[in-house]
């Protein structure tokens, strides 16, 4: 589907992480290389990853993001009418860990809260729901979208370059916050999101659900994916849809000051990029220094990029998540760029009364 | 392209050394093919050769030689 939203304008995007970083190279064990770390790297773009503290939670993390993005920007928080967090990593089954970070940053009562569970796809298809609210919202014009995951937690899995379980080196922890504002102004976000649910079994996490409440040791890990099948489906339906919005909007490569894609792998950005007819100086990275942060990928890009600078100038940005689902879609939206405030390093988690 | 040509460019595209690789060689005797390599054929076979490895095709090779034969 195809959307198209009217005056509704991204006004802020922050990121944050914790203080530990984590360099890949220091995975390095007698079953894991330096040789084989360099080449994951080369390949992949990842040099290392910050990892989320052991309390710390993707919802602390966006918690953290949205209170300095609400400080920074000086935002009055009674006017934040929705707040929506996408993320695999919730803190509970329930509630929701939305309400509870309404909760945290003292938004007003008459607020809608709640949790998407989406993954790479997570942040365009949200400034889609977000955007979509927002406009048919009367009373508040703010609606704060958190995208986050702790992907790298837990995960004791080793890298095995033969069978590509490669959980541990690829994905990181990070929390993203992004405010989206009814605007006076002309302008517009222009959007189009796929779905391919028979398709998924191709990234899947299958077990300590209703469904399979139990996992199955049968070694192939918690966290599957078909890595040949992904690698086709992002280099064939990214380019698509990145195409189809581009026509929608009337534009070409030139009208864009970058092209942000989900940070998936470095070849797979790279290819998506060539096959777009985006130079590759447009098309930002940001998996150098936070790995695969699944639907957190797209902010944190911003933030690397423009966090530190403060020029007032609006940036037309071409966005792309794909991933888990399957599921795909692209955005072409206006940052200024002085609304992209600096990386946020934070260890605070929130206790709620359930730690012993 | 000649069969030389065509080993050389996979070496490249697996990393390998030169003239490490030879035809009747079995896959699993290649340290450099793992899950990257694979995303790397691809690439190349569609950039090379214009072709369009499935997931099925690449499941399907045993030895150098079967990466060799898709090369054309």
């Amino acid at each position: 589907m195809r959307a198209k939203l009217d005056n509704i304008s991204i006004v802020g995007v922050s990121a944050a992480v914790s203080n530990k970083w984590t360099p890949l190279l220091s995975f390095q064990d007698e079953d894991l290389d330096e040789k084989t770390i360099k080449k994951f790297s080369k390949q992949t773009g990842v040099i290392g990853r910050y990892d989320a503290g052991e309390r710390q939670t993707s919802a602390d993390l966006c918690y953290s993001a949205a209170k300095e993005l609400i400080t920074s920007k000086n935002i009055d928080v009674h006017e934040i009418g929705v707040v929506i967090l996408v993320t695999q990593t919730p803190d509970y089954k329930s509630p929701s860990s939305a309400c509870v970070i309404q909760g945290r940053l003292g938004l007003d009562d008459s607020c809608l809260a709640f949790d998407i569970n989406l993954g790479c796809s997570g942040y365009t298809n949200s400034i889609m729901v977000a955007g979509s609210l927002l406009k048919s919202v009367v009373d508040k014009p703010l609606a704060l979208l958190l995208c986050g995951d702790t992907c790298a937690k837990g995960r004791a899995g080793y890298y095995n370059s033969k069978t590509s379980n490669a959980s541990k080196m690829l994905l990181g922890d990070c929390g993203t916050a992004t405010l989206l504002r009814v605007s006076p102004e002309e302008c517009k976000i222009l959007a189009a999101s796929y779905t391919r649910g028979t398709e998924f079994n191709k990234i899947i996490s299958p077990y300590l659900g209703f469904r399979h409440p139990v996992i199955k040791d049968d070694g192939k890990g918690e966290d599957r994916m078909d890595d040949i099948e992904v690698f086709n489906f992002a280099t064939t339906e990214a380019p698509k849809v990145i195409q189809e919005v581009m026509a929608s909007a009337g534009a070409t490569p030139d009208d864009y000051d970058c092209l942000v894609l989900h940070q998936a792998n470095l070849m797979i950005m790279k290819r998506i990029a060539k096959l777009t007819g985006f130079s590759e100086d447009k098309l930002l990275v940001s998996i150098d220094e936070f790995a695969n942060t699944a639907s957190a990928t797209i902010p944190t890009t911003l933030v690397k990029k423009y966090g530190e600078t403060n020029q007032h100038k609006a940036l037309r940005c071409l966005m792309c998540g794909y991933g888990v689902g399957l599921s795909w879609s692209a955005v072409d939206c206006l940052v200024n760029e002085d609304d992209i405030i600096p990386l946020v390093h934070t260890d605070e988690y929130f206790d709620d009364g359930y730690y012993e | 392209m000649t069969e030389q040509e065509k080993i050389a460019l996979l070496e490249e595209t697996l990393d390998a050394e030169e003239g490490s690789l030879k035809a009747d060689m079995e896959l699993t005797e290649v340290e450099e093919y793992d899950s990257m390599a694979k995303l790397s054929i691809i690439v190349m076979m569609e950039d090379e050769f214009g072709k369009k490895l499935s997931a099925d095709d690449v499941r399907a090779f045993k030895t150098v030689g079967d990466i060799l034969k898709w090369m054309e």
